[in-house]
């Protein structure tokens, strides 16, 4: 009990909480000098009556009661894995191990100077914004960083990650539905090995469809062996009674079919009633029709999760987009939606980064515009055939169809290129010369075209620099022995390509050129293959020389293109798609000035 | 050597301005996965309690109050207990685990590099600081074999974790279950 001269205050105990209550009143100084002398006095023997005339002092009790506070909490499955106990020396830290400590036994006065270092950087799995239930989104929320989980599963890599990539992982780990958008050779391939790879050893997942173009399927078999090496696989390939008894395996954790194969084998897939815990879509804009069988099918496949890997989510127009969420949620999108409105639905759902703001250290793109002009012969050919075609074109009228100008443009595109009675070109002679250099330089090239005729009349030329093929009249099964010669035989200077067959899921970041013979109607295919050489492990500056032909229709087409790409990179800045990366109807009409007749439209 | 439960807690409690005092508890096994996660509502002192418990509210609402509420919802079996708050370490005095708090380095000094040690106002008295997975860790002064026995338990159970990072999870998780709290 304690006293002051203002008052008294005194503290009980009620059945074991603190209760306290307090006196209060104002006491005469007289008064509280006699209690203190009535405190001090010695104790008397006897007992001495005692009467206080008056009021005794005002009290004023307050409880100042001790509420129990309320709490929420769940438990989460990996509770009933716990063993409960640790057998001490099973679970001793080995010397090696990075976690192991010495403990200490210093006083406060010779602290250990080196304790007490965080982590510059963790990366924390995110709930995706759909997951509504407290519950699931305190799951994710509270799993350990990426960081933690790959040192505790003893994860190696070949590399270790850049944080884009851990940040990338972390977005897919937790998601349903998600499209990784990452311009092309940022490592999406990476990116999802890893996520499958720990979420199967999670025990999250145990049944994984990839679906990827074909040529695609050996270079997904090569970085599954480099980032998930323990991980079994198997390829849907062979015949129809192999590929069936493949379907039907369902010890294997992951598989991998190309879109080819879907089609032919969705039947034994549905016989097979496998349901897939996670189905990822490479090139994902190869569904963007959704009309298409192709389409049809892979939205049909029985799944949990549903993610998208592509580069241009967007190829050409919001439409893609749209197809590609049918596939990951079916509904989400509809045809009438603004690209704003879009812009907001999807954001929780797509993750796209580009080089130049995860990559600040990887070597810039130099682009060169070679606008070349024709040599006499290729300018004489090119104007007798424009001359004559739009005025086909024009004495059409109402019969006039897209198909008609298209013919006409890839005509003439192709005058530019060589010559057809002379086979002179311009451009191949700037080839030639810049190849020289990049030859002298003990550098390598790939020259990119539409046609295979074309290359084969470049390579003819070329045979000093041991030119390679990767085009589609090379067969599937040698494509690889392909780009194995080329990234080891010093002879070979220079691979064609065309962009059909080179554009996607090759890695050749050993190449520092790349040539644009001829131009793609796309923007997005042309950044595709140039990206080839342009990726992550890309030892120098990659220079892009784009030919084009100057008064042609190669020209108008580029300066339509470009006029568009400038407008998607502003689109993209303010976080929405652009509408058309490709020439629409009534551009392919302009390039001659035709009108577009009513029945095209 | 005798057999430990191999799941360690976390636990913390943060002050909001407004509404008062949250608490959150984290389980977790050895590899740092979440075994079980328990929150409180927000406990805000009253002002008699503020004058009344004067420099001891804190201890008596993180320890008596909030750490106490919480051990008793925890169903796993913990090998020691954790905290970020050193309010909270009384909640030793409802529990035979032991109870440590990391001592966080306040700044730098100078440029030495030599990280200067430094107690916030109203931490209570502790035992002589141990080093645990790379951190300074005490105990109260009323339990001193705590710091040791939880550092060797530490060592015995080899945690892939570093060992103030769950408490970023907590803090996280505090704000989800109580968005009000967020800006706390």
């Amino acid at each position: 009990m304690e006293s002051e001269a203002a008052g008294v205050a005194g503290w009980t105990e009620a059945k074991g909480e603190p209760v306290v209550e307090c006196w209060s009143t104002a006491l005469e100084p007289v008064r509280a000098v006699a209690i203190q002398c009535a405190w001090n006095r010695e104790p008397m023997i006897g007992e001495v009556p005692s009467l206080i005339e008056g009021d005794g002092p005002a009290v004023l009790s307050i409880q100042v009661r001790s509420q129990i506070p309320r709490a929420i909490g769940f438990t989460f499955p990996e509770i009933g894995l716990l063993s409960g106990q640790a057998t001490s020396p099973a679970v001793v830290a080995t010397k090696n191990n990075p976690t192991s400590d010495a403990i200490q036994e210093e006083g406060a006065s010779s602290p250990p100077a080196e304790t007490g270092s965080p982590r510059s950087r963790w990366t924390r799995i995110r709930p995706p914004g759909d997951l509504v239930k407290l519950e699931d989104r305190l799951y994710y929320l509270l799993q350990p960083p990426l960081e933690t989980l790959v040192s505790s599963a003893r994860l190696t890599f070949p590399f270790e990650p850049f944080p884009y990539q851990m940040e990338g992982i972390g977005f897919l780990f937790s998601r349903g539905a998600a499209i990784l958008a990452d311009e092309m050779g940022l490592g999406k391939t990476m990116q999802a090995i890893t996520t499958i790879r720990m979420l199967v050893m999670a025990g999250e997942i145990g049944k994984v469809l990839l679906v990827c173009p074909k040529p695609l399927v050996t270079n997904w078999v090569r970085e599954f062996r480099l980032w998930a090496p323990e991980i079994p696989l198997a390829v849907i390939e062979g015949d129809a009674a192999k590929r069936n008894w493949i379907w039907q395996q369902a010890t294997t954790p992951v598989k991998i079919a190309n879109y080819e194969l879907m089609m032919r084998d969705w039947e034994a897939m549905q016989e097979s009633g496998v349901q897939f815990d996670l189905m990822v879509l490479d090139e994902a804009q190869r569904i963007k029709n959704r009309n298409s069988s192709t389409s049809s099918i892979i939205r049909s496949v029985p799944r949990q999760r549903s993610w998208a890997l592509t580069g241009t989510p967007i190829e050409n127009s919001s439409d893609d987009l749209v197809s590609i969420f049918e596939f990951l949620s079916p509904g989400f999108l509809h045809d009438g939606m603004s690209l704003r409105e879009m812009g907001e639905a999807t954001g929780d759902f797509i993750l796209r980064r580009t080089k130049d703001k995860v990559l600040t250290e990887m070597p810039p793109k130099m682009y060169r515009d070679a606008m070349l002009e024709l040599t006499g012969d290729q300018w004489a050919s090119y104007k007798s055939a424009e001359e004559e075609g739009v005025i086909q074109l024009s004495d059409m009228g109402d019969a006039l169809t897209i198909q008609h100008v298209f013919e006409l443009v890839l005509r003439l595109k192709q005058i530019c290129n060589f010559d057809p009675l002379t086979s002179s070109s311009a451009k191949l002679e700037r080839l030639e010369a810049d190849l020289e250099e990049v030859a002298a330089s003990g550098q390598k090239a790939i020259v990119f075209s539409q046609w295979v005729d074309t290359l084969d009349k470049i390579s003819d030329r070329l045979q000093r620099f041991h030119p390679l093929h990767y085009h589609g009249r090379v067969p599937s099964n040698k494509r690889d022995a392909v780009i194995e010669r080329f990234r080891s035989d010093p002879k070979c200077h220079v691979i064609l390509m065309s962009y059909g067959a080179g554009a996607v899921g090759l890695n050749l970041q050993f190449c520092r050129y790349v040539f644009l013979f001829d131009r793609w109607w796309n923007p997005a295919v042309e950044d595709q293959a140039i990206n080839r050489a342009h990726r992550l492990g890309a030892a120098g500056t990659v220079t892009i020389t784009r030919m084009t032909s100057i008064q042609t229709i190669e020209q108008r087409i580029h300066h339509v293109l470009e006029e568009k790409r400038s407008l998607a990179e502003t689109l993209f800045a303010e976080g929405n798609g652009p509408a058309n990366l490709g020439l629409t109807s009534e551009e392919i009409f302009g390039l001659f000035r035709l009108k577009r007749p009513a029945r095209a439209a | 050597m005798e057999s430990i439960p191999s799941a360690i807690g976390f636990l913390t409690v943060r002050v909001h301005q407004d509404l008062g005092f949250v608490g959150g508890l984290l389980v977790v096994n050895p590899l740092g996965r979440p075994l079980e996660f328990y929150c409180t509502l927000p406990v805000k002192p009253t002002r008699a309690q503020e004058i009344l418990y004067g420099s001891t509210l804190e201890g008596y609402l993180c320890g008596e109050q909030i750490g106490r509420v919480l051990l008793q919802k925890a169903k796993s079996k913990m090998s020691m207990l954790v905290t970020d708050a050193p309010g909270a370490l009384g909640t030793c005095r409802y529990t035979d685990l032991p109870v440590v708090w990391i001592e966080v380095p306040i700044a730098d000094q100078g440029s030495s590099g030599r990280r200067h040690w430094a107690r916030p106002e109203g931490v209570p008295a502790v035992s002589e600081p141990v080093t645990m997975g790379g951190w300074r860790v005490v105990a109260l002064a009323e339990r001193p074999n705590d710091a040791l026995e939880a550092a060797s338990r530490w060592q015995q159970l080899a945690p892939t974790m570093d060992l103030p990072e769950p408490f970023g999870r907590i803090e996280e998780a505090l704000g989800e279950a109580n968005p009000s709290t967020k800006a706390a």
